[in-house]
């Protein structure tokens, strides 16, 4: 038997009009009873809901990116009333269903039913941003997630993305096939049906690069702050002072190369003094908020430090690499991209160039390839290589191979969510982008050991964080460190 | 954590009292099947998902054997096993490790230099994990 959430079952009067006031409303529903009407029927045609109880049984919890607790139907109410009583745009609510994989799993299924829903349940929370909500529904083994503003192409390759996830990790495999994944559509008469949403998440159905994604990675941080994930390292934001590109520091992160026991390069970080007197990281996470030229400027102060810094290295005889930072944005407009490689070729000889690594941040998902071919091509040749920072959580390299990108990494300090899911992201990240797209790859924020494990175990050739060694003032030149010696300071407490 | 018991055919290591083991392994079918092994041999399982929780059940449990995984969220096997011993230096620890992408002997090496009684790298045959097991516990 079927269960219904009890946020559904629970107000039945929503579905069937059983109270005067629904009973009018049923005459001419609104858009909430609408919608709960054509859910209660397409979520579950086999379990009518149960007269409620004597006793009614406290609401489910929905679950927010900014994990604020309240009923699903409340939330619902409340997106609805967002958009102003206009229709809800197609493709806003979506739902997940399990029950093939439930199938998959027969008799065993009762024992990995905790864990699907825990892994579903984190992996959609990890894709939802502030105001979109979900509930569980059919005793688990389906989802519903509302999302307040998301297009409906976008929707369902977010969806596409969830669902993938999932399959993956519930069956090691990708197996979308196995996930029912619908989105809902207003009909002629005012009802929703739930129709098939299926897409194959490849290169043509990736996300463009438009405002809406960056807006929606700009929520993400806030609502993973709201979260009360805790930073390692606090980020600037829009400051609240008017001009801290004028006040950075720099510091220098040691790279470990774990495949050849030693520290060969270094990443340049900048550092601005926010009010408080405290100091601010100011990298690309940091400054998703900040507009284009802005963090154009910041890119180019960074460069003639960091070119500075290589001549002088360079100068001693010192053979490490320096890696210098590039947010996406600051070469995606053909103007700054002719001023940053004017910039390049200007202060780089051929021996500094052999020493200098690109590292491209901000790169949106699913980029299409003969963009990132057009804002590459103008750099590669000022650098001995060229990297891409991207999600921990991405999947496809396809659109980077070919491009002249000759490695792949993440940033995982200020990622949100459960330390397992990251481990899965991070096995997947190390394997497909070297196994299938031939990448170096790299991991930057690993903090803690057992992050470091991971990453060590997922396969990551160069690995950089706290855990590792914490910033420097100055590249301090090639430094040998295995294993051991990380482990000897844990063994030395 | 999970506790189970078996009754029949326990291990006694004093009369009346059943060998405790500690699994700690974030793979759930890998610590599912462990648990099984140790059980079906008589053996009392306790068990945790990470090393975090893993140690918390090292205190409240006192176990006389622990089995742990090396890549765990959290707190690593290294970490977790290191931090064992320390509280209790007689502790016997066994390290398992695999299915990392780099050699699972670089991992085990320093395990076993920190302390592990024993290290196995996965897969194993169960036949020799239990006397691995059982030489462990003699020791």
């Amino acid at each position: 038997m079927i269960s219904w959430p009890a946020s559904i079952a629970a107000s039945p009067a929503d579905i069937v009009g059983a109270t005067a006031d629904a009973g009018q409303q049923m005459a001419k529903p609104g858009l909430f009873q609408r919608i709960r009407r054509s859910l209660a029927y397409i979520i579950s045609p086999e379990d009518e809901p149960e007269p409620l109880p004597v006793k009614r049984r406290p609401p489910a919890s929905a679950r927010t990116r900014a994990g604020a607790v309240e009923s699903f139907d409340e939330q619902l109410k409340k997106l609805l009333s967002q958009s102003g009583g206009k229709s809800l745009v197609s493709g806003r609510i979506n739902l997940i269903g399990l029950g093939k994989i439930k199938q998959r799993f027969g008799d065993s299924w009762p024992h990995v039913a905790g864990r699907a829903d825990r892994i579903a349940r984190n992996t959609i929370e990890h894709y939802l941003v502030q105001g979109d909500i979900y509930s569980s529904v059919r005793g688990g083994i389906a989802y519903v997630i509302v999302f307040a503003h998301l297009p409906e192409d976008q929707a369902r390759v977010k969806c596409a993305l969830i669902g993938n996830e999932i399959a993956k990790a519930l069956l090691g495999e990708d197996a979308t096939d196995m996930l029912e994944i619908k989105t809902a559509t207003e009909q002629v008469d005012g009802s929703f049906k739930l129709e098939d949403a299926h897409i194959e998440l490849d290169e043509d159905s990736a996300v463009e690069p438009t405002s809406d994604v960056l807006e929606f990675a700009e929520v993400d941080e806030a609502a993973a702050a709201a979260k009360g994930a805790p930073p390692t390292e606090p980020t600037v934001r829009d400051s609240p002072r008017s001009e801290p590109l004028e006040s950075l520091r720099f510091l220098y992160r040691p790279v470990w190369d774990q495949t050849r026991n030693v520290v060969p390069a270094y990443l340049c970080l900048s550092q601005a003094p926010s009010a408080d007197g405290s100091s601010l990281w100011w990298d690309g996470a940091a400054v998703t908020q900040s507009d284009p030229e802005k963090r154009a400027r910041l890119d180019e102060i960074v460069l003639k430090h960091t070119l500075d810094d290589l001549r002088e290295l360079v100068r001693e005889n010192r053979t490490l690499l320096l890696i210098m930072p590039l947010h996406f944005d600051s070469v995606a407009s053909a103007a700054r991209r002719r001023r940053y490689a004017q910039l390049l070729q200007e202060r780089l000889d051929d021996a500094m160039r052999k020493l200098l690594l690109i590292e491209i941040e901000g790169t949106p998902h699913g980029v299409p390839q003969p963009r990132l071919v057009e804002i590459i091509a103008p750099l590669r040749p000022h650098c001995r290589n060229l990297l891409l920072r991207l999600a921990p959580e991405t999947i496809d390299f396809g659109n980077i191979k070919g491009t002249g990108v000759g490695g792949a990494g993440c940033d995982v300090a200020y990622h949100p969510g459960p330390e397992f899911l990251l481990m899965q992201h991070l096995n997947r990240f190390a394997r497909t982008a070297s196994e299938k797209a031939t990448l170096q790859t790299y991991l930057l924020g690993a903090n803690s050991m057992s992050l470091v494990a991971a990453a060590l175990g997922a396969g990551f050739q160069y690995i950089a964080g706290d855990a590792i060694a914490k910033p420097v003032n100055h590249p301090r030149g090639l430094i040998e460190f295995s294993l051991s010696d990380l482990y000897s300071r844990v063994a030395n407490g | 954590v999970r506790q189970r018991f078996v009754g029949a055919s326990c291990h006694q290591k004093e009369k009346g009292c059943m060998t405790k083991i500690l699994v700690i392994d974030d793979d759930v079918i890998v610590r599912e099947t462990i648990i099984q092994i140790l059980e079906d041999r008589g053996f009392q399982v306790v068990s945790a998902e990470d090393g975090r929780r893993g140690l918390a059940a090292f205190r409240s449990e006192k176990p006389d054997l622990v089995i742990t995984d090396i890549i765990m969220p959290e707190k690593e096997g290294i970490q977790t096993l290191t931090e064992i011993r320390r509280e209790r230096p007689d502790a016997k620890v066994i390290a398992i490790s695999g299915g990392g992408r780099i050699g699972n002997t670089d991992f085990l090496k320093i395990a076993q230099k920190l302390g592990a009684a024993d290290v196995i790298a996965k897969p194993f045959d169960p036949d020799d994990f239990l006397a691995r097991v059982d030489r462990c516990l003699a020791s």
